[in-house]
């Protein structure tokens, strides 16, 4: 009885959320506010993709915006210079990013703990140096410019709509959206699920029950790069620049923070935190009208990221769990009484 | 002599003042990676604020203190900060996993950095000393005084450090809890004093490290990043749990980029150090010089 109730508040509140994510827009009539909006989204998409491998298999990769950038420059140099538009871009971002996961997987994943954390900062070192000199590459610091926005026919006529308002664009990231929450819930369910927390828990002892941990390692970090590298390519087409400091090594401190302080290998706890860290920066400036020193906030950033990990060891989430559990017992003690 | 020849040895000792460079750094992490097993990612900024804290001495008007007195100050300010940082933050979460440490410690860098940026702003500072302006040219090969000067200190620190861990008793008992936490605690050792008492002496290394090296180059607020991964690669490389290999790791390093920069491409001379970094730990995963895997 109670389980269909709570399937049916489910499915409600699903329908809800859809509805609120695509009517939204229209009720924000400032391009900062649909802008602020693309970022949340961005930053939503970006925290469960990295929650993937540094949440649920355990492995704190500090080189995940490296899928993020490189994606970026996939778009920016291969897919200009093959004219891709902007659903094949995404898809061959998305392919590249995974298959270097996988080549950097099988080498990385013969390290494990904090010694993996190092080598992937180390890897992600590499990757800014690379992408700040490899001038006729990259266009080294002056960025790679002019990446073609993404283009729409119109079905029965000639013309050709080329997409710029901030408000289109949200509406083309939102099906990037549902797929990443699809294939992180796929994922993270059942038995691939489980397997994967027993990756992190205990490798000698999961692979003692039949799980060969490498195998879900390398699951968790491809599907993860792939739309990490997708993000990153939608990122080059609505920016139409990129630059190294896609690649920079403040944005795997918000990922920590989101990842770390919403709660970790928690939906709800990731969502909660992307959804918190998007909008604290937006108040900060009061809505555009204000410029804040970027420092004010990273300092606020890092005592939060500090004081959750001394107070709130399982972070937002579990904060809210322990509070509905109290709730729900006090509950049951008044029926009984 | 040819002038191949002292090219050559031109970059061998630009190599190993560098590596002398990068081991006074990476001592004091290097303690308190193997003594309490904390991995800080802000160690580097550790370097960062005593270096600061170079800055303000030196531009001090109204007394002009000399340097021995300057270096002696910004160690016991290298411990201060270090011991702090332990006490606020590293304390309490001593005996949770590395995930901790790490984000931990990651929190405090970014605070550190950019509490430095509002304080000093991004403009990089420099503080020469006279041993900066003053070349010697030992067998020919020009080089600044400080330079020599580190080279010669790292030797002194590195032999007075294997002196205090084998035969004073702080020393044994550091070598002890570094050995196994657990067992140190059951015959009364005080393990949590012990690891800030660590952290008080790598505090005063990094703070010495930071007295000598800041005059050579530029102070500023994010000069601590690619600092920490330094050292934390040439702990890695020598192998987790084993300090001297670490310093033996931060030479190799010094050397290669010295020579990669010489000869093949300065802009990519970063690369080339962390390349062999990774590269060491796909080929060896337990360091060049490593007897255990660390976790």
């Amino acid at each position: 009885m109670s389980g269909l109730k709570s399937r049916g508040w489910r499915i409600g509140g699903v329908v809800v959320l859809i509805m609120i994510s695509l009517l939204l827009p229209h009720y924000l009539n400032s391009g900062y506010a649909i802008n602020a909006l693309i970022t949340t989204v961005r930053w939503i998409i970006f925290a469960l993709s990295f929650d993937l491998i540094a949440g649920h298999v355990g492995a704190v990769s500090l080189g995940h915006p490296v899928f993020f950038g490189a994606g970026a420059y996939v778009t920016a140099i291969l897919g200009t210079k093959l004219g891709l538009g902007f659903g094949p871009n995404l898809l061959l971002a998305a392919v590249s990013m995974a298959f270097l996961a996988l080549i950097a997987g099988v080498a990385f994943f013969r390290i494990r703990g904090v010694t993996f954390a190092i080598g992937t900062l180390g890897a992600a070192i590499i990757a800014q140096l690379v992408a700040n000199n490899a001038y006729n590459l990259t266009g080294g610091p002056m960025c790679s410019k002019g990446v073609p926005r993404p283009t729409l026919a119109i079905p029965f006529t000639e013309r050709v709509l080329e997409i710029t308002q901030p408000i289109d664009y949200y509406y083309l990231q939102l099906p990037l959206l549902a797929i990443t929450i699809v294939t992180y819930l796929a994922l993270t369910s059942s038995r691939n699920g489980r397997a994967f927390l027993a990756v992190r828990e205990d490798e000698v002892r999961s692979s003692a029950v039949g799980i060969f941990p490498l195998r879900y390692k390398l699951l968790a970090l491809a599907v993860g790069a792939a739309i990490a590298g997708a993000l990153g390519s939608f990122q080059a087409q609505y920016i139409t620049v990129v630059c190294p400091s896609e690649l920079a090594l403040g944005i795997t401190n918000t990922l920590l923070i989101i990842v770390f302080v919403g709660g970790v290998a928690s939906f709800r706890g990731v969502m909660i935190g992307a959804l918190i860290f998007s909008i604290i920066p937006r108040l900060l400036e009061l809505g555009g009208t204000r410029a804040v020193a970027p420092a004010y906030q990273q300092i606020a950033y890092g005592l939060i990221l500090i004081l959750g990990m001394l107070f709130l060891p399982e972070g937002l989430d579990g904060l809210i769990t322990r509070y509905v559990q109290r709730f729900r017992s006090g509950k049951n003690e008044e029926v009984e009484t | 002599m040819s002038l191949q020849l002292e090219i050559f040895l031109e970059h061998l000792l630009n190599g190993l003042t560098l590596g002398g460079l990068y081991a006074l750094v990476t001592l004091g992490l290097a303690l308190t990676f193997t003594v309490i097993d904390i991995v800080n990612f802000a160690h580097g900024d550790l370097f960062m604020l005593a270096s600061y804290t170079l800055v303000v001495l030196t531009g001090l008007e109204a007394v002009s203190l000399p340097y021995p007195v300057i270096i002696l100050l910004v160690m016991l300010g290298g411990a201060f900060y270090a011991v702090v940082m332990e006490r606020v933050a590293i304390h309490p979460i001593i005996d949770k996993s590395w995930r901790t440490h790490a984000v931990t410690t990651l929190g405090l860098s970014i605070v550190f950095q950019n509490a430095a940026q509002l304080i000093f702003t991004t403009d990089p500072r420099q503080v020469p000393t006279p041993l900066t302006k003053t070349i010697l040219a030992p067998l020919g090969i020009r080089t600044s005084a400080q330079r020599l000067v580190i080279l010669l200190v790292v030797v002194i620190v590195f032999v007075g450090l294997q002196w205090f861990v084998r035969y004073t008793k702080l020393g044994k008992t550091m070598r002890a809890v570094s050995q196994n936490r657990d067992m140190c605690e059951v015959v009364g050792i005080n393990v949590r004093q012990v690891a800030l008492i660590t952290f008080g002496i790598g505090g005063a290394i990094t703070g010495l490290a930071a007295a000598l090296i800041a005059p050579l180059f530029s102070v500023y607020p994010t000069m601590g990043s690619l600092l920490t991964l330094r050292a934390l690669a040439a702990i890695v490389m020598g192998g987790m749990g084993h300090v001297n290999g670490a310093i033996y790791s931060a030479f190799i390093l010094g050397v290669i980029e010295s020579f990669f920069g010489g000869y093949v491409s300065f802009a990519y001379r970063s690369v080339i150090s962390f390349g062999l970094f990774i590269l060491v730990l796909f080929v060896r995963p337990r360091g060049l010089f490593g007897r255990r895997i660390g976790l």
